[in-house]
């Protein structure tokens, strides 16, 4: 039996404004593209909970193309994010009318199952972890069931745990690879649409498993960077703490996404980048906490962010860089907000900043209210939710001012003349270290 | 300082600062390209340049000190100045 594995995960910016700023500015999707080159941490998960006895190949969207010829497998599994779902879709349906059986997994899929069930044989909602070895064992009867649930809970404990197959990614030209310490995020964000939503709670892998997991990671690549794939790493100070020292040996570069709590702790911030750490990105989503009262439920952004620059500076004198991440757009957000961004970030210091639009990803908190509330521009939008196009009509402000005053920030944040200023700003910070 | 002694010491720095051996790499090479340098990376190599010299790169030129030549002339002529 021969199994195909299939990662979709290309983003293009659909507003013809915004994508002809991409060409002149390109830094401001570039976070997009690394996102987009990563390789699929779920599906070399779900090759590793495949039996020895099946064959798994692993294949990326730019191996696919839709006039290509199909490559054929007893079964296929699609992953994709939610920008590109109709690709996946169409994929799907090309496979199932050649006789393939398919089935469709991830993130959106599993906060929007009905409609992928309409183009595959089975889905599997939530992660792979208890499901898939089912489905193996259910197809091979010829008993495939038309939905699986994989566990929210106890993923990374025995027997459901497994260590993803990095082997597939050998020979492949990654510039970057991924290890996740953790599922989940207690802070549970309205807008967020990563694994929390395919979690009951956070979940933290033992520590011996992760180092294990990056060890074979970057063994696959010539020269790795790391990426953890995390949504919020250093959510347990003390698993941090005894992380960072276990992996100082290993001469990492590498980066990961947290919130601004990882300033409060100095020996964590010391431990940071001894142990390699090169940017570590995180949502600061506004620079005035008044706009950030309906961001989190326990209004923990809104808590902090008075200490923002504080926080900035404490982990850059450290060498590790700040990737800053704004969402315009915010309820509470006028035309006002262009310039108090600009201003904000050009007394950060930030190395990197990632500047996008509040989007309403299908099956969040965000998407039911602004649904609720008769909010969204269409009913169906999912190659729009790029982080740069807008879906959804602003509170306190305009469709047309909210794109424009995008573009403004774009062209202001994204410039020769800033984008030297911050790489000025790194280099004093690493003489001041060196 | 002549050209063969900043040549020396440039690549004894830059040895150590990226951990990998620069012996073979050539004046003209580019070490982005050759040492598979992300941008911080790149950037962490210009501070180790610019403090072991004590010089300073044009901010609006950053991306132009690619090679061992490029660096060598702009230290040659930073020092020429100072001196």
């Amino acid at each position: 039996m021969k199994i195909g594995l299939i990662a979709m995960s290309g983003i293009r910016v659909r507003t013809p404004e915004l994508a002809e700023l991409g060409v002149t500015l390109p830094q401001f999707v570039n976070r997009g593209k690394v996102v987009a080159s990563l390789p699929s941490l779920g599906l070399l998960t779900v090759a590793a909970l495949t039996p020895d006895d099946v064959e798994v190949v692993y294949r990326e969207i730019q191996d696919v193309k839709p006039e290509d010829d199909l490559e054929m497998f007893d079964l296929v599994g699609i992953s994709s994010f939610t920008a590109q779902i109709d690709e996946a879709y169409a994929l799907a349906d090309r496979y199932r009318a050649a006789g393939v059986p398919v089935v469709l997994g991830g993130l959106h899929v599993t906060l929007m199952p009905d409609e992928a069930a309409q183009h595959a044989d089975a889905v599997v909602i939530n992660g792979a972890e208890g499901a898939w070895p089912s489905l193996v064992q259910d197809i091979r009867r010829s008993e495939l069931q038309p939905r699986y649930e994989g566990l929210r809970s106890g993923v990374f404990k025995a027997p459901n745990y497994v260590h993803p197959r990095f082997d597939l990614l050998r020979g492949r030209p990654y510039n970057r690879v991924t290890v996740q310490t953790s599922r989940g995020c207690p802070l549970n964000c309205e807008f967020c649409a990563a694994s929390l939503r395919i979690t009951s709670a956070f979940q933290q892998k033992p520590l011996d498993c992760v180092t294990e997991e990056i060890k074979a990671a970057v063994s696959v690549t010539d020269q790795p960077f790391l990426e953890l794939a995390d949504d919020n790493t250093f959510i347990n100070k003390k698993w941090s703490r005894e992380f960072l020292r276990a992996i100082a040996p290993l001469g990492l570069n590498w980066f990961t996404e947290t919130d601004v709590s990882v300033a409060d702790d100095d020996e964590l911030l010391d431990l940071l980048a001894e142990s390699g750490c090169r940017q570590i990105l995180i949502g600061l989503e506004s620079p005035s906490g008044s706009d950030l009262g309906q961001v989190d439920p326990g209004n923990w952004k809104q808590s902090r962010s008075d200490r923002y620059l504080e926080a900035i500076d404490r982990i850059q004198s450290r060498g590790v860089s700040v990737n800053g991440c704004f969402i315009l757009g915010l309820d509470g957000h006028t035309p006002d907000i262009f310039q108090e961004v600009k201003t904000f970030v050009e007394r950060s210091g930030l190395l990197e900043v990632q500047l996008t639009v509040m989007t309403p990803f299908p099956g969040t908190p965000l998407y039911q209210r602004l649904h609720n509330e008769g909010r969204l521009l269409q009913e169906r939008y999912w190659d729009r939710c790029t982080l740069f196009d807008v879906n959804y009509k602003p509170s306190g402000m305009s469709v047309e001012e909210l794109e424009t005053g995008l573009r403004w920030l774009f062209e202001q944040t994204y410039n020769d003349e800033q984008f030297n200023k911050r790489k000025r700003n790194y280099i004093e910070i690493v003489k001041a270290r060196l | 300082m002549n050209a063969t002694t900043i040549e020396q010491e440039l690549r004894q720095a830059l040895t150590e600062a990226c951990q990998k051996e620069l012996g073979s790499i050539g004046l003209e090479t580019d070490l982005v390209h050759e040492l598979e340098l992300d941008s911080m990376a790149s950037l962490r190599l210009l501070a180790v340049v610019e403090k072991r010299f004590d010089i300073r790169f044009p901010d609006h030129l950053l991306g132009e000190y690619r090679t061992l030549q490029r660096l060598i002339n702009f230290i040659a002529t930073a020092q020429e100045e100072a001196s």
